[in-house]
């Protein structure tokens, strides 16, 4: 269930390991399957977004023998009957299910969010409603100074379009990058055009004839805003399972091969919380989702290995492009930090090492792709989940 | 084999890199280039592998 990278790459690598059984993709969504980072990065060219965002023309599944059952709501998982019911009042039977549901924005309950020009960036729809918006807006107000605040920032910034990103946090991307990189994406932003508060947080989103007009921040300041976008982080798609019996807890829970509590049932990617280390964690990334699958197709074809991934993940944003190897800083916050930085910060080409007690635990990499792949390598020879976390 | 990289839907994961080290590299950029554009038969396994484990699905055979 799902459409998103972490079905696309269950049906691949079922098929890739040999399996020549029924494979079908179920997704709530009307379109061919599609990937979701070019949905910031490219929002502001629409061809682009349809020639960019797709996994494969639709003739690929037909060649692989993976049916496709778009724009298909699931009202329920029928696990005693191992079935699972649409909207339109199909079933569909499974031998093995993979939830690969992802995830939604987390929304915001601020006054005003409804209005119109107020937005959430997750799906290809969404998409093409900010990249038209953009065509015509004048100031673009982010709520939320994430990834896709950032990005969004940035190709606002590039149309010449007068851009405030507003977060709660008191440094950019705090828990996710290092200080170091933090303070250079926070410089070449500034330097674009992209005005920064920091530490703020929306009061309220006010507008005029239903449309939106401005974004007040709690110290009082009024930014003029046509177009908002709200990205302050994304909660999993676990309501189904839940209401199927599944444990869930901010997330589907599986064991260390993907498995949920039913042996006929597998979650990967946005939707799942597997052990890791001596946690259990959610990951949010394209590798999570792509890794999980070709992990869960290997298991279901005979392969035995349990599940332990080396992050990473990417962003492009202020003209840049940080690649980032390991677990997110804030899962290893509160214990012992060190950096090793190398290279020219201020020239754009530079690799932050970070250890946690003493141990290497990833780190980020700009304009050092080599060092980026040096770094994943090094996770997975030292074992990448072997470091305790917080909390 | 005859290979084609679309850059713009590269995202510089390196993947291909990791597979196939003979065939694929990347520019400071992150963005992945063909050391060989017609790679030997030798090298039809990694190259299979760097296919199969590139995220975006920005590598296609052209032909053969």
């Amino acid at each position: 269930m799902g459409t998103g990278h972490g079905g696309v790459q269950t049906g691949n690598a079922l098929r890739r390991a040999g399996w020549s059984g029924p494979i079908t993709l179920v997704g709530a969504e009307p379109h061919l399957p599609y990937q979701r980072p070019p949905l910031s990065k490219s929002c502001a060219d629409a061809q682009a977004l349809d020639e960019q965002a797709l996994f494969h023309p639709a003739g690929h599944y037909d060649t692989l023998g993976v049916d496709l059952e778009l724009g298909a709501q699931v009202v329920a998982i029928d696990r005693d009957g191992a079935q699972v019911e649409l909207h339109s009042g199909r079933r569909l039977a499974y031998d093995h299910l993979v939830l690969a549901l992802g995830s939604r924005p987390r929304p915001v309950p601020v006054a005003g969010c409804r209005l119109a020009g107020v937005h959430t960036l997750r799906t290809l729809d969404d998409a093409r409603r900010v990249s038209a918006h953009l065509r015509s807006a004048r100031s673009v107000v982010l709520v939320g100074g994430g990834f896709i605040g950032l990005e969004l920032a940035t190709v606002a910034a590039r149309l010449g379009i007068r851009v405030t990103v507003v977060e709660v946090a008191p440094r950019l991307l705090h828990g996710a990058v290092t200080p170091v990189t933090g303070e250079f994406l926070t410089e070449r932003h500034t330097a674009g055009g992209v005005r920064l508060r920091l530490g703020e947080a929306v009061d309220r989103i006010t507008g005029v004839h239903g449309a939106v007009r401005s974004v007040l921040t709690v110290s009082g300041e009024e930014l003029p805003a046509d177009l908002v976008v709200i990205g302050v982080g994304a909660v999993p798609n676990c309501e189904l399972a839940g209401a199927a019996g599944l444990p869930v807890d901010d997330g589907i829970l599986v064991d260390n091969g993907l498995l949920t509590a039913d042996p006929a049932i597998s979650a990967i990617g946005d939707c799942a919380r597997f052990p890791y280390g001596n946690r259990r964690v959610r990951l949010s990334s394209v590798q999570n989702a792509f890794d999980g699958a070709t992990h869960v197709a290997r298991r279901l074809t005979g392969g035995a290995a349990e599940y332990a991934p080396v992050p990473w993940f990417w962003t492009d944003q202020a003209g840049v492009k940080v690649q980032m190897a390991g677990l997110p800083a804030a899962l290893h916050g509160g214990l012992e930090e060190r950096f090793d930085v190398e290279g020219d910060v201020a020239g754009g080409s530079f690799s932050v090492h970070r250890y946690v007690d003493g141990s290497f635990v990833g780190g980020e990499s700009v304009g050092m792709p080599r060092a980026h792949l040096a770094m994943r390598r090094r996770l997975a020879a030292e074992g990448a989940s072997a470091v305790a976390l917080a909390g | 084999m005859n290979l084609t990289i679309d850059v713009a839907k590269c995202c510089g994961s390196g993947q291909c890199v990791m597979a196939a080290p003979e065939v694929f590299d990347q520019d400071d950029d992150g963005v992945a280039f063909l050391l060989d554009r017609t790679p030997p038969d030798t090298e039809r396994a990694n190259v299979d592998e760097a296919i199969a484990s590139c995220p975006t699905g920005a590598i296609t055979v052209v032909d053969g």
